[in-house]
């Protein structure tokens, strides 16, 4: 017998809940980047080409596969996916859909505590009379777990236990009780901060409040259409990818929420309503924020520069001393309002993650809601620690990187497979129309069964073989150069350079350049290289560690720069895979025994 | 090059094809978003409201 008797309050709430399942941290930093990166205006074309030929009918697919196993008792894709395949492998599989929601939450929450801290920090003025130097060093030392940015110490630690607790306390309070209240006070405060931020961005005046540039100058370098990039698969692949991303797709976590639905009630208009909402977050909010602002005060190159790091630096390094420039209130509010926001959306996405291992604890071992939540956050705590404690050796990276990005394709491929072949349209379509308030086209059908799981195909294999500088026309029989961030090059460590062992007595130079600057503080030494592009790259290592080079000194790549005891990053990147793999077992293993239980008990 | 088409200063700093693919763009997603979510707000449930997902609609004697 089922004990899980979790449901939504309202239909509304569902609908919040889900939308800020989807909107979350990349709407505000990943999207405005990623368009830049991506041709501008130009961006949205296939942006909204995978939007609807990816996005909506994968949607319908994972709306409609939670509806369908909650009417078996089923709020989480193993034992879902088990009853629609008939094959003994599906529910491993379906691990896919508990594994990602917890690795993400790993370095999600981390984020998320970030944000919590920033909104500390506007609010109490930490950045007031910071110059912008000032302010990246501030992010710089607070990722460093043994510099203290404040009174506290082991700050960056406590915030993310602080947001751990935080959120699965929240969970225990169960969805209706918990989930669903975040989300209706988060979602439309979320929209009134953004809204508040966008206006401010956009009329933003050159000469006044040191802007350089008029808001309307960001706006019009995010949406100039370059259309020449609509013919570059790299533009494709990453507009793909930001559809994964956005809507929350490959996780499990929609699937989970959609799975207290009733048979009879609609999902049709639910997943588009949901789904609007995100993109309305994303295209409308997301990209009249932080560019911009951005742009206003730094110009559209030292933009560009930034932006080649991501979203993350830009927002967290760079706005709190761009605010600082509008004086002392209103910059504490536009803090507390962008951080806050950055944290609504945050929280309503690491909620929906902890949602399906709380169902499977629940639904497979009849734990009570309470202990289902703490055994998530638990879980969450052994796997985040590594992300906070090692960020800087990649951790974090991997995690993002396995768990984030491969993990939701794989998922989402094989899932779409799944419901139209294997599970067959004809019944999958009858899911997604039974009880609809909306009329689905009926295009649908044939995208769903044909267009979405060659996408996802393209989209795997195009990422495991991804080739180096994103030059497709390299691709040839006798084999070309990869990219560091394909799956092939991952694995090989093709990113790594010469410090490949994980202990060494040396350290080797990442880079050749001259030797820039040599220098030491308290605890480290320093070596910057300038490479023969102009950049400086530089390298640091514990006081203990004896300094092998000079200023001037010319060093190629491998050659010893340092000498002494050394652990490499590749011994943390290592690690973290073999953490994110046991977790996948132990997993498939807790599937295994809930299984050989149901079979027993006749409940499959 | 994206910086071609940029004015530093003046009445309007956004060229006439960014400004129509922005205002297209968000006239559409906005329209869809408050068309699908007010049709939410506003169907009666077609089932019976204590047979539907949704507890607060329950009925209580």
């Amino acid at each position: 017998m089922n004990t899980n008797k979790e449901a939504w309050g309202s239909r509304v709430g569902l609908i919040l809940a889900m939308a800020g399942n989807a909107v979350g941290l990349g709407n505000f930093l990943r999207f405005p980047v990623q368009a830049v990166q991506n041709g501008g205006g130009a961006f949205i074309i296939p942006y909204l080409v995978c939007f609807l030929l990816m996005g909506i009918p994968l949607l319908f697919i994972e709306w409609s596969i939670g509806r369908y196993g909650g009417q078996f008792g089923h709020h989480t894709t193993p034992f879902t996916f088990n009853r629609m395949g008939r094959g003994s492998l599906w529910k491993y599989i379906g691990v896919f859909g508990i594994f990602s929601n917890i690795a993400i939450a790993a370095y999600y929450c981390y984020i998320e505590s970030w944000t919590m801290s920033y909104v500390y920090h506007s609010a109490s003025g930490t950045f007031k009379g910071l110059d912008q130097i000032g302010v990246a060093s501030f992010f710089d030392n607070y990722l460093d777990i043994f510099t203290s940015t404040t009174c506290i110490p082991y700050e960056t630690v406590i915030f993310f236990v602080f947001c751990l607790v935080l959120n699965t306390w929240i969970l225990s309070k169960g969805l209706s009780g918990g989930v669903e209240k975040v989300a209706k006070i988060g979602m439309p405060l979320l929209i009134i901060f953004g809204i508040f931020l966008a206006v401010k961005a956009i009329f933003l005046k050159a000469g006044t409040d040191g802007a350089i540039n008029d808001g309307t100058v960001g706006l019009n370098f995010l949406w100039t259409p370059q259309y020449t990039s609509l013919t570059n698969p790299k533009v494709w692949l990453a507009a793909a990818g930001q559809i994964f991303f956005t809507l929350s797709l490959g996780q499990g976590s929609v699937q989970c929420y959609a799975s207290y639905v009733n048979k009879k009630d609609d999902i049709a208009l639910n997943a588009m309503s949901a789904g609007w909402m995100n993109e309305f977050v994303e295209v409308v909010l997301g990209s009249a924020i932080i560019i911009p602002i951005s742009i206003g005060y730094l110009g559209i190159d030292k933009v560009i520069e930034l932006t080649s790091s991501g979203g993350l630096g830009l927002g967290f390094r760079t706005l709190p001393y761009l605010f600082q420039q509008w004086g002392d209130i209103l910059s504490v509010m536009a803090g507390v309002a962008f951080f806050g926001l950055l944290f609504l959306a945050g929280i309503t996405s690491s909620l929906a993650m902890g949602t399906p291992t709380m169902s499977f604890f629940m639904d497979e071992f009849k734990w009570k809601r309470s202990k289902a939540a703490w055994g998530f956050g638990v879980m969450v705590l052994i796997l985040g620690l590594p992300t906070v404690l090692f960020f800087q050796k990649g951790v974090f990276d991997e995690y993002d990187y396995w768990a984030g990005t491969v993990s939701l394709v794989v998922f989402a491929m094989l899932e779409s497979v799944l419901f139209a072949w294997v599970f067959g349209l004809k019944k999958g379509w009858s899911e997604i129309t039974a009880g609809a308030d909306i009329k689905v086209p009926i295009v649908f059908r044939y995208i769903i069964k044909y267009i979405t799981p060659v996408i996802l195909i393209l989209v795997f294999f195009s990422s495991l073989i991804r080739p180096a500088k994103d030059d497709w026309s390299k691709i040839s029989l006798k084999g070309w150069e990869l990219h560091h961030e394909s799956i092939i090059a991952q694995l090989r460590h093709d990113h790594i350079g010469p410090n490949k062992s994980y202990f060494a007595d040396n350290f080797y130079a990442e880079t050749s350049g001259i030797v820039d600057s040599v220098y030491s503080d308290e605890s480290y030494n320093y070596i910057s290289i300038k490479k023969e592009d102009g950049k400086t790259k530089t390298f640091s290592t514990s006081k203990d560690n004896i300094v092998l080079v000079q200023e001037n000194d010319i060093v190629n790549t491998g050659d010893a720069i340092f000498s002494g005891r050394f652990i490499n990053n590749v011994f943390y990147i290592d690690m973290s895979r073999l953490l994110l793999l046991s977790l996948f077992l132990l997993i498939s293993l807790m599937v295994f025994i809930a299984y050989r239980k149901r079979k027993k008990e006749g409940s499959l | 090059m994206l910086t071609a088409n940029v004015k530093k200063k003046g009445a309007c700093n956004m060229n006439t094809t960014a400004l129509l693919f922005m205002i297209i763009t968000e006239l559409v997603i906005t329209g869809l978003t408050f068309y699908f979510f007010f049709k939410v707000l506003f169907m009666k449930p077609k089932v019976n409201v204590n047979e539907d997902s949704y507890f607060d609609n329950n009925e209580t004697n």
